[in-house]
């Protein structure tokens, strides 16, 4: 049977079954496809450059060691790769529960509106990812993937390998238990309650 | 009041995640990935070769007959050793008893072989 050349089937799939077959510059064109979207989701979450690049690589050693036994028809590379970033993330998050005190955010180096505005973001970031550390995992991946990727329900049920029905569950309980935590953090987080 | 504060409170904490600049992957993360690449393939392809060879094998003992047959052919090629090494008392008087009286003896090294050692230097 014949391999069909690179440029006629050029979907992650087909490129990731090339690399399983020997083709370095197929794996090389999907990292370069597939690799600035696993790192903005891992930044998104961890909120951290580093750790988030870390996590990106591990997703894709993960990648490399599955090609082999990949079944074209199972899944799609993206949607497996936001399964397996989710779940790297909120392993790190779990397991480190940083980011958390909003003590550790820096402080502005001046004192301008603009300046506050940005430690403002960094504290609500910290305590969303506190927060999501603190979570039930499957509640705080569906959160993640459905607020912060912005992804539709079904899309976050494809990856999760749940039905729409449980999603939709996981992802209002989720909601619910962010805002419970972010509550007790308002005046940290900026708000006036007496406005 | 409260639902909208609540909204108001989870709104802003997302769209603070998502407005955070994302990181480039630069060319120092694409390179450790693609040697993460090409490490796996050296794996992949040493536990082909490996494979190969584990089934050459197992091939070549399926083909002699596998344990069922290569036990009782050692078992009865190790009791032939033994009985020719050390016979038991009756079997010479049975073996002259159905070959004849005469004796022949075979010398297990003919002396020939061992003439032109004993003039070596």
């Amino acid at each position: 049977m014949s391999v069909p050349p690179l440029q006629d089937c050029p979907s992650d799939e087909a490129l990731l079954a090339a690399y399983a077959r020997g083709d370095r510059a197929a794996a090389l064109a999907l990292s370069r496809r597939v690799l600035p979207r696993v790192l903005a989701q891992a930044q998104r979450m961890l909120g951290d450059a580093a750790e988030a690049e870390d996590v990106a690589q591990e997703a894709m050693l993960r990648l490399w060691r599955i090609a082999p036994d990949w079944e074209a028809d199972r899944a799609r590379v993206t949607t497996w790769l936001y399964r397996v970033v989710a779940n790297l993330c909120t392993d790190r998050l779990r397991r480190s529960r940083r980011g958390l005190a909003l003590d550790a955010v820096p402080e502005p180096e001046d004192g301008s509106p603009g300046a506050a505005a940005v430690m403002q973001d960094d504290a609500r970031r910290a305590a969303l990812r506190a927060a999501l550390a603190d979570l039930p995992e499957r509640q705080a991946r569906a959160v993640a993937l459905r607020h912060l990727e912005g992804l539709p329900n079904p899309e976050v049920a494809r990856i999760m390998d749940e039905s729409l029905r449980t999603v939709e569950s996981l992802v209002a309980r989720g909601k619910k238990g962010l805002i419970a935590r972010l509550r007790g953090r308002r005046a940290e987080l900026g708000y006036d309650d007496d406005a | 009041m409260t639902h909208e504060r609540d909204e108001a409170l989870f709104r802003d904490a997302i769209r603070a995640a998502r407005a955070q600049p994302p990181a480039e992957a630069g060319e120092d993360l694409l390179a450790r990935v693609m040697a993460d690449a090409d490490r796996e393939t050296v794996l992949r392809v040493r536990d082909m070769r490996g494979a190969s060879r584990r089934s050459a094998l197992a091939a070549f003992w399926a083909a002699l007959g596998g344990w069922v047959a290569v036990g009782p052919m050692t078992a009865a090629g190790m009791a032939g050793l033994w009985i020719g090494l050390a016979p038991p008392v009756g079997l010479s008087g049975l073996s002259q008893g159905v070959l004849g009286a005469q004796t022949v003896e075979v010398p297990l090294l003919g002396t020939e072989m061992l003439a032109g050692l004993e003039e070596a230097p």
